[in-house]
């Protein structure tokens, strides 16, 4: 067997080689033997390739669960993501909610305690007169007459600031935010006036329209009026 | 071993698959790896089964890694490139086989023809007679029969390992000592093959 394998390897010197190639073909034992060498090789190869195929199939079969692993565990992390922003969403909503819902109870119960009534004034003239009368309306509770008179007062001049005031608490009182904070807004602005509280009440109006927006103004206003001491920081602290 | 955590390039591959060290399987593993996104491409491309194209797949690595041991390959294109064209023809034959249940056109290199074509033309004949295609199958399955040692000693032989692998991997003391065993153990084989009930 060895001499035949030496054979195939080539491993034989000439002479041998010449001398196994002669006896092959008068010796049909040894062409039986020589056969069977080939056959065992072939066998030995075929088997060991169908185990080796068997061996790199299960290879590919942990390769793919691992690639389908992989994919359930890349699927798993964004879905943690996805539930953990919408949980903190959550939370952040229902935080702003409720900040929003106590600050406008704040603002509301400030309306209730200070601007359900207005001050009169002491001075007579044909626009105080007017004033005065919107006032009374105001107080009497006829909101609508009040906001009338304070409105044709500014009609007539744009840069009473008691009337803008007025006229902007007025809206606040009928729920009619956007004119209440445009007038406040109107009267913010003004630089000319001793005492200023446009930017308190636009304050008032914004956290009592409650949006989120408004929400966020309404709190850019009051620290505002809180780092000037503006009218009104008194009661923002 | 941290090298085999990593994909290796084919000068690596090929050099580890050459070099006919024990480490030659985990060579084949990674090379196997390396190119196994082939097979979901063969999917999409030859409209095969995972399950054929996986067969097909394993059946190119092994013919590669024989052409790459038997230096065969002479690496004039890219690994990927031979690779790929030996697994389109395997899937070829698969869709041919499924289609027309006609054989084969790229068989598997055994070496068997290439062992004939070493003999002389005037014994070539008479081996050739010798030779039953049939008669490989029961060889295999006296193969199977063999103890372990024997069987795994003979099969290392037909993947190919050099008795000095062999010694190595089974623990003889040197190559010489190996390929005795071996040619008992293939006399073992001869023994069952020529009893009558295979024992």
């Amino acid at each position: 067997m060895e001499r035949i394998e030496n054979y195939f390897n080539h491993t034989l010197s000439e002479a041998e080689r010449a001398e196994f190639e002669t006896e092959l073909k008068a010796n049909p034992a040894l062409a039986q033997e020589v056969a069977f060498w080939l056959q065992a090789r072939a066998a030995a190869q075929a088997e060991a390739r169908a185990r080796r195929k068997e061996e790199l199939t299960q290879l590919g079969q942990q390769l793919q669960q691992k690639g389908r692993r992989s994919l359930y565990y890349a699927l798993s992390a964004a879905a943690s993501v996805v539930l953990c922003l919408g949980i903190s969403w959550y939370v952040w909503l229902r935080k702003s909610v409720v900040e929003s819902d106590y600050n406008q109870a704040w603002a509301s119960t400030y309306i209730e305690k200070n601007l359900s009534t207005l001050d009169g004034l002491k001075l007579g003239n044909a626009e105080t007169d007017s004033l005065q009368w919107g006032i009374r309306s105001y107080n009497e509770g006829d909101l609508q007459k009040a906001k009338a008179i304070f409105e044709a007062l500014l009609q007539r001049d744009s840069t009473n600031a008691e009337a803008e005031k007025n006229a902007g608490l007025v809206s606040l009182r009928l729920k009619e935010y956007d004119q209440a904070i445009e007038h406040f807004h109107r009267l913010g602005t003004r630089t000319d006036l001793v005492s200023n509280p446009g930017k308190f009440y636009e304050a008032i109006a914004l956290l009592m329209k409650n949006e989120p927006l408004t929400q966020k103004s309404a709190q850019n206003l009051l620290k505002e009026v809180k780092r000037h001491k503006l009218e009104g920081w008194k009661d923002v602290e | 071993m941290f090298i085999f955590n990593k994909v290796l390039k084919d000068d690596a591959l090929l050099q580890g698959l050459q070099a006919g060290t024990t480490q030659r399987r985990l060579y084949e593993n990674k090379l196997y790896e390396k190119y196994h996104y082939l097979v979901r491409e063969a999917c999409f491309k030859h409209k095969i089964s995972q399950d054929d194209a996986e067969s097909a797949y394993s059946d190119a690595i092994l013919t590669v890694i024989e052409h790459v041991v038997s230096r065969r390959f002479e690496g004039r294109s890219e690994l990927k490139t031979y690779l790929t064209q030996i697994f389109t023809n395997k899937c070829v034959d698969n869709i041919r086989k499924n289609t027309t249940n006609k054989a084969e056109v790229h068989t598997n290199s055994i070496g068997l023809e290439d062992a004939l074509a070493w003999l002389p033309d005037e014994t070539q004949s008479a081996v050739r007679k010798l030779i039953v295609e049939s008669e490989i199958e029961t060889l295999q399955q006296r193969l199977r029969a063999l103890g372990d040692k024997c069987r795994e000693m003979i099969l290392a032989w037909g993947e190919g390992y050099s008795d000095e692998e062999i010694a190595q991997t089974m623990g003889y003391n040197t190559a010489a000592v190996a390929k005795t065993s071996r040619l008992r153990c293939l006399e073992k084989l001869k023994e069952k093959y020529k009893s009558p009930f295979g024992d």
